[in-house]
């Protein structure tokens, strides 16, 4: 290795000296707007179409159906029976553990939205479910569930991402050497 | 979902300063360089899903900023072929007066060396590829790569020492 090699090797990191203007992120930043993925809008309305099915079916059985005495009707999931009570417990453990470790990446606030919308969507099955006939109430139930396991998928994909790229979850090395 | 914006400029920030030297010293042109930096981290977005960690995430980003910056200078007639290789065999090379060996004065030497002996130079001695590799990129020999490294070292000398540099791009 003569000189020249050895200087710009031991000086590597003093040759990286340009910087890109900040144009270029907001170039890029407008260019994935353009070319935003759809990926939050298709659960969401796959979930909508959920919510219609479900409000048909509960019309349709309204015909036949008897009111049942609504001081009786459970109106949380936890009500409905002990074991309810449990996987209440089980599935919001979960997201809470799910949410903590997220907010040690600072990216809480990115899925906040979501969690929101799912929330509305969980306050509107639990008032259904107080109004529901007794044929009804397993599927709203049933809804209840997998709002719960919407939310904690959600906020896996999201984990999953941010771990993904987090510096410390990948071998980085300062200077990006190849090493071959 | 909205999570992947912020995941692709912690990339970004990461990255970007690093592959904008590439750019830099591929194209010799702060414009070019910036408008492939952007072209490469849309690729990098799009190819995200494919990367299966067999290298850093750093030298995958790399591999893409670098192929992008060889299809530009193809498509400006960027001729590796065209430079003979006759001379297998360079003599090996003097050393530099240790009074030129300086990172701006190297910059600037880099800068006027011819596209083809900038593009082997760079690519060995400042993004760390070895003639294999350099060759399955530029689609030369490993030969031709060795003997255009060698007279690009050459080159940088004779540049060097005789300080008659012209400032590219403000380096």
């Amino acid at each position: 290795m003569d000189n020249l090699e050895k200087f710009i090797r031991e000086n590597r990191a003093e040759f990286d000296t340009g910087v890109p203007s900040l144009d270029v992120w907001a170039k890029l930043d407008q260019h994935l707007d353009q070319q935003r993925p759809a990926g939050r809008v298709v659960w969401m309305r796959r979930l909508r179409a959920a919510a219609a099915v479900l409000l048909l079916l509960m019309l349709g059985g309204l015909g036949g159906a008897h009111f049942v005495n609504s001081a009786n009707n459970a109106n949380t999931l936890a009500d409905v029976s002990p074991e309810h009570a449990k996987m209440e417990r089980e599935l919001s453990r979960q997201v809470d553990e799910k949410l903590a470790k997220l907010a040690t990446y600072k990216q809480d606030s990115v899925v906040k939205e979501d969690i929101q919308e799912l929330d509305a969507t969980y306050e509107e099955l639990r008032h259904e479910l107080e109004n529901a006939p007794e044929g009804a109430k397993e599927k709203i139930v049933q809804a209840m569930i997998e709002t719960y396991q919407t939310k904690i998928n959600i906020l896996q994909q999201v984990l999953e991402k941010v771990e993904g790229v987090n510096p410390d979850n990948i071998k980085y090395a300062k200077n990006d050497e190849v090493s071959l | 979902m909205k999570g992947d914006r912020k995941a692709q400029f912690e990339l970004y920030r990461l990255y970007s300063q690093a592959m904008y030297n590439v750019c830099l010293r591929m194209t010799n042109n702060s414009l070019d360089a910036e408008d492939l930096l952007q072209q490469s981290f849309v690729d990098v977005y799009s190819k995200m899903d494919s990367f299966r960690y067999e290298s850093t995430i750093g030298a995958w980003i790399k591999r893409i900023v670098v192929n992008n910056c060889i299809n530009f200078l193809k498509k400006r007639k960027l001729n590796i072929e065209t430079l003979d290789d006759r001379f297998h065999h360079v003599a090996d090379c003097e050393a530099v007066d240790e009074a030129h060996l300086n990172v701006k004065a190297i910059n600037t030497a880099l800068a006027n060396l011819p596209d083809g002996y900038r593009v082997v130079f760079s690519l060995y001695m400042l993004e760390g590829y070895d003639h294999k590799e350099i060759g399955e990129i530029l689609n030369i020999t490993e030969a031709t790569s060795k003997s255009q490294f060698s007279r690009a070292r050459k080159k940088l000398r004779e540049l060097l020492e005789g300080q008659q540099l012209v400032l590219v791009d403000g380096r």
